[in-house]
């Protein structure tokens, strides 16, 4: 059978997940999926500001859904994972509209203030996006 | 179809200038074996994949290697 592999795989449901700053500091949501690289120790970031603090939330969630997204492609039926799914995106669309509010706009559609200012705030490999 | 979001999968902070590094990077970024090739490949390859699961995760990494 072509796609048997799916079916030899499923074992991995209801794998256990990290939370959003280790999955985001391992690059990876998943614990039994995860093996570390030789005897390196992934570094944690550390915010500075709240403006720091608040990009840095919207990073790790993005990450997490992201992986989450693409475990959901291959087990779409494991609901514990598709509740957190659901849980993060929320998180991140509340998290993104703040940061959008209060600093500066991440997604175009967002841009709906009284002045267009896509174009002059920073872009992320600007000194000043990262303040 | 493609939408960008004014922001990086990993926050930079770029203290001094190694250009063995930027090489190395640059080679992930362009050229033969790197990430933009494999997310072109991904993306041409969902469009004959005869299953759903398949279609719907080469779409989705194709994306994710965009991003990096």
């Amino acid at each position: 059978m072509l796609f048997e592999f799916i079916s030899d795989v499923s074992d991995n449901n209801n794998s256990q997940i990290f939370d959003l700053t280790e999955g985001f500091t391992k690059g990876n949501m998943f614990a039994n999926l995860y093996e570390p690289y030789k005897n390196y120790t992934p570094k944690e970031i550390k915010p500075k500001t709240e403006r720091q603090a608040l990009l840095d939330k919207i990073y790790k969630l993005c990450f997490a859904l992201n992986d989450l997204n693409l475990y959901l492609d291959l087990y779409p039926d494991d609901t514990a994972a598709y509740e957190l799914f659901k849980k993060y995106s929320l998180m991140y669309n509340k998290c993104c509209e703040e940061y959008g509010r209060m600093y500066q706009v991440l997604e175009l559609t967002n841009d709906t203030n009284e002045k267009y200012t896509w174009l002059n705030n920073p872009w992320p490999w600007e000194d000043s996006y990262n303040v | 179809m493609f939408k960008y979001d004014k922001k990086l999968p990993y926050p930079i902070d770029i203290k001094r200038k190694d250009l063995k590094m930027a090489k190395a990077i640059l080679t992930q970024f362009g050229g033969a074996n790197s990430e933009l090739a494999a997310a072109l490949r991904y993306f041409s390859q969902k469009f004959t994949m005869p299953d759903k699961h398949g279609e719907a995760l080469l779409n989705d990494i194709a994306t994710e290697e965009l991003i990096q």
